[in-house]
């Protein structure tokens, strides 16, 4: 190369570092913009990393004491000198409540979502959705509150009496009805997961192309049959993953059970009988959080519990999300 | 025979839909039935020592979502925009994803976070903690709908911003975000009536009182809050309190939510299932 | 993503946003005029806030006191909250509030948690053990079942499961409250604190003195009997009791002679006196007579006890109920100042004074002289910043 050529080469690039410099040091607006709300839409990332942090560093004194025993254990002794703490009585009670809820929620909610989605006629449809959406609208100490005073005296009378009174010997359905049990608990989860339920089922069966419809009208199938087989098939995952939604929403459900449950502690809490008093994770969190001392061990057992229900949640929240993404992934932002 | 099964299916539907309704209708019912004669002026504007009333719990759900909104609203409105203008990657639909997730977590896990990091940390109940607990709870609705409602802006909007050489920023923010202004209003306000009944993280942050708000660093009462205290109490005037307080926020929460899907009736809505 | 081009044209779109703006600014508005309104009300005063938590037994008593205090001093106000005496001592260790409340004294741990505590009686009140037994459509047991403290921990612990259990009916074959009435067969469920409370404390006491009972003394027992109800505070027992059939559960007595209707207690055994005692105000002061001396109030107070005295006519399970607060209030940083510090003091003082005078038409007993004394010298000692301030 020339001299000439090589000095031009070299002022070039010059240039060419000058203004990657510059737009370092003067970024133009559109990057800046950029890279500003990239770091605050992670602020979602930083919560959940925050809260494990939290959850597992309060948790360390209780889980180092007791071992696994913590998660198999079910004795709930908080007395100085006999502290034991075992959380298995209230993994059981929020399984046994939320399966409750979702083995009465799924059947209706899915019953709601075909009715709305491919037999209600067009008028009434939107509406109606409206309506049950209204259902999740309603805050959860309001429906503890009427499940208190309205709700359990209807379920004492015609559901709980008589089946102790002629199911009572079955172990099932062993002690008093008085309302304060488990079974108010999953009734109480159930209502409140179906607008969840049917609005996610309702929104997958309406993604379904209405080719597979259509191939199922074309053959003489009646509308029940059309649902059966163009549609219900389709969109198995789909439900599937909005039963585990409403499955994520009963676990965490705290002030609406705390109110019913009964306040079990310990062995007791263990749900053998859907007339027992129980305890759920969540309940036992918003009972005793407050009055365990700081510092102590009762707290990082506390906060053991509430390490369990992270990670139970996290872990339901992310299948249902996966199970309804693969399904509506067309379809982000899709018109009702 | 397949007639009959045909319309069984639809019998039973119709049936659900009965049984979903009927509490939504007993709750309305009763808590209208048992709170309304607890309403009239005292009850709302004194407090329970000056009058028997629940002013205190009314001020402190107003002040809470509006510490709740300063926090959460920007917050969200970023995450969005960053979602719907920059989020079709791999990172972006990570955060998507773990947005999702977080929409519907356990509330009394974001109360024990932010008592641990707020309550304890400055030995008050606040209601900033307060603010900070349903903020969490709102960020992720505010983003999933502002992402939602931007992207339902056609991108004829956009190319004609960029015909005139308007940056993509200015573009974004002035053009785009008021073009989808109804949605992402419409989001906010679903997400205040979500966070003014909720409850369980308000038990470890505000304490509740039976005052006026008193200093940044002094409890607050709120309507959720006294509702789930009133409940247990024995007295029939207490539990009259409980049901009025019920009744008012029954209105708020929907007064919000009917208010907005009449508003947007007939639109490409972004009210999704899982708010 | 296209939508169709009408989208774009916004029919009413205007009214749309202006009737949500509307909603919004309203909201605002009345939020604020909320919050500055009450400072308008009571201009150039400056309003002092004191924060308090725990004991819901003497909550009842606290309320009448802070009402009257708030009328006499009217920029003066006292928030307390019934949370439970555990939740209330908690919270004074976290220093979140200015005072807890407890009926259970300071426990070898919270000695540490909350160093340099001060323990101050407030009231003298008796637990008694409710029931809700319902004999037809329109009659249920009046107050005056007899029980005595091995049948009260059989009951609680599951090992008697039905009413007419033959220990209960021995105890009762000539009760002249329950007239004809023959005690039913159905099944007991028992309610308790869910709670960490002073008032499980005090009773679990009275039944740990007898060698039956497996549950021990404490906050919380977790050895209640199978099917148990947990209820928050004294008033969710009161409300569980009130609202459920065939129940019995331990309340303070003002909780059960306040619900309409009230709800019905046991009378208790006497082994001095050799008779049933009902729980009243003069059964309940006769306990706090057989006080031997007070501790300081910067000591110990868990050997205090007022259960089973031995005056023949004292009711078995009677307590004091006590206030925490700090002996040096700087601890508190500058959430404390010498007015506020002052103000706290000056509440103190009246609650063991004035305020007694409101225990009596509630049922809970004033404090006698000498226990007044042991408080003033505990008030007195109370600084801020080194200097005492009540002389």
């Amino acid at each position: 190369m020339s001299v000439t050529e090589e000095i031009l080469a070299k002022e070039s690039h010059k240039q060419a570092r000058l203004s990657q410099l510059r737009r370092l040091v003067h970024p133009s607006t559109d990057e800046v913009f950029e890279v500003l709300s990239t770091v605050i839409a992670c602020v979602v990332i930083a919560i959940l990393v925050l809260m494990a942090a939290v959850l597992i560093r309060g948790s360390i004194p209780a889980l180092s004491n007791f071992g696994v025993g913590f998660v198999t254990g079910f004795d709930w002794n908080t007395i100085i000198g006999q502290e034991t703490y075992g959380v298995l009585p209230y993994i059981l009670g929020t399984l046994v409540t939320s399966g409750i809820g979702i083995a009465i929620g799924i059947p209706v909610s899915l019953g709601i979502a075909i009715f709305l989605a491919e037999m209600a006629p067009n008028s009434i449809r939107a509406p109606l959705s409206q309506v049950i959406e209204l259902l999740a609208a309603v805050p959860s100490v309001v429906y503890g509150f009427w499940a208190l005073f309205v709700l359990r005296f209807w379920i004492i009378s015609y559901v709980e009496t008589p089946l102790s009174s002629s199911l009572g010997s079955v172990p099932l359905f062993h002690g008093s009805p008085l309302g304060l049990d488990i079974m108010m608990g999953g009734i109480i989860l159930a209502i409140m997961i179906i607008p969840t339920i049917s609005a996610v089922s309702k929104e997958v069966m309406m993604a379904v192309p209405s080719s597979q419809r259509e191939a199922a009208y074309s053959i003489g199938a009646t509308r029940w049959e059309v649902v059966r087989m163009g549609v219900l098939s389709y969109s198995r995952s789909g439900i599937f993953g909005a039963a585990i939604l409403g499955l994520g929403r009963a676990v965490g459900e705290t002030m609406a059970i705390t109110m019913v449950i009964g306040n079990a502690i310990g062995p007791s809490a263990i749900p053998t009988s859907l007339f027992k008093t129980g305890q759920t994770m969540a309940s036992l969190l918003a009972n005793e959080f407050n009055e365990a001392e700081a510092g102590s061990l009762h707290l990082s057992a506390l906060v053991g519990v509430a390490l369990v229900l992270f990670v139970f949640a996290l872990l339901i929240n992310v299948f249902a999300q996966l199970m309804v993404w693969k399904v509506l992934k067309v379809k982000a932002g899709a018109v009702d | 025979m397949r007639r009959f099964r045909d319309r069984l299916a639809y019998a039973l539907g119709i049936f659900c839909v009965i049984i979903a309704i009927v509490p939504l209708a007993s709750i309305l019912i009763e808590v209208v039935r048992n709170g309304i004669s607890s309403i009239n002026l005292q009850f709302l504007t004194s407090t329970p020592q000056s009058g028997g009333g629940i002013a205190q719990a009314i001020q402190g759900t107003l002040l809470l979502i509006g510490l709740t909104c300063i926090i959460g609203v920007p917050l969200g409105l970023v995450a969005g925009i960053y979602l719907a203008e920059f989020g079709d990657n791999k990172f972006g639909k990570t955060i998507r994803f773990l947005n999702d997730v977080l929409t519907e977590f356990p509330s009394i896990v974001v109360g024990i976070l932010v008592a641990f990091l707020l309550v304890v940390a400055t030995r008050s109940f606040s209601p900033v903690a307060g603010a900070f607990a349903l903020s969490i709870i709102m960020l992720p609705i505010i983003t999933r709908t502002t992402e939602e409602s931007i992207k339902l802006v056609p991108t004829s909007i956009r190319d004609a911003a960029m015909a005139l050489g308007i940056r993509r920023w200015r573009a974004t923010i002035s053009i785009v975000l008021s073009t989808a202004r109804a949605g992402v209003v419409t989001g906010i306000l679903l997400s205040i009536a979500r966070i003014s009944g909720e409850t369980a993280p308000l038990l470890l942050t505000i304490l509740g009182t039976d005052f006026f708000f008193s200093g940044w660093n002094q409890p607050i009462d709120a309507l959720p809050l006294r509702i789930f205290r009133d409940a247990s109490l024995p007295s029939a005037v207490a539990r009259q309190q409980a049901w009025g307080a019920a009744l008012v926020l029954i209105l708020i929460v929907l007064s919000l939510n009917l208010g907005v899907r009449f508003a947007t009736r007939g639109r490409p809505s972004v009210t999704r299932s899982r708010i | 993503m296209t939508a169709a081009p009408g989208a774009i044209v916004r029919r009413g779109g205007i009214s749309t946003t202006i009737f949500i703006i509307t909603i919004v600014v309203v909201a605002a508005v009345s939020g604020t005029v909320g919050y500055v309104i009450p400072g308008l009300l009571h201009p150039g005063a400056s309003t002092y806030t004191l924060n308090g938590a725990g004991s819901t037994f003497v909550n009842p008593l606290l309320t009448a006191i802070n009402t009257n205090y708030t009328k006499l001093n009217s920029n003066i106000q006292i928030n307390y909250q019934a949370v439970g005496s555990g939740t209330g001592i908690n919270f004074l260790g976290t220093r979140t509030v200015d005072f807890g409340a407890s009926d259970a004294p300071l426990s070898n741990a919270q000695l540490v948690q909350v160093p340099n505590a001060l323990t101050i009686p407030d009231t003298i009140g008796a637990v008694v053990i409710a029931y809700n037994i319902p004999i037809n459509s329109t009659y249920s047991v009046h107050k005056g079942l007899y029980l005595n403290v091995t049948v009260a921990a059989k009951i609680f612990q599951g090992d008697i499961t039905v009413w007419n259990d033959p220990a209960i009916l021995a105890l009762n074959q000539n009760n002249p409250n329950l007239p004809g009435v023959s005690l039913p067969g159905s099944q007991i469920t028992v309610v308790h604190r869910s709670d960490s409370s002073g008032t499980t404390f005090v009773f679990s006491g009275y039944l740990n003195s007898t060698s039956v009972w497996r549950g021990g003394q404490s906050k919380t027992i977790t050895k209640w009997a199978t099917g148990s109800i947990g209820a928050n505070g004294n008033q969710g027992v009161a409300a569980v009791l009130q609202g459920t059939s065939n129940t019995v559960g331990y309340v303070e007595l003002n909780y059960a002679l306040s619900t309409t209707p009230p709800i019905s207690y046991s009378f208790l055994w006497n082994p001095t006196g050799n008779s049933f005692i009902a729980p009243t105000l003069s059964s309940t002061g006769l306990a706090a007579t057989s006080l031997s001396t007070l501790p300081s109030g910067n000591g110990n107070w868990q050997s205090i006890n007022l259960l089973n005295s031995n005056n023949p006519g004292a009711y078995p399970i009677v307590t004091f109920s006590y206030i925490m607060v700090y002996q040096e209030l700087n601890v508190y940083g500058s959430a404390m100042t010498q007015a506020r510090a002052q103000t706290l003091v000056n509440y103190l003082w009246f609650v063991v004074h004035d305020g007694q005078n409101q225990a009596t038409p509630l049922s809970f007993v004033a404090l006698p002289s000498n226990v007044v004394t042991n408080a003033e010298t505990t008030i007195r000692s109370i600084t801020y910043n080194g200097s005492t301030l009540h002389s």
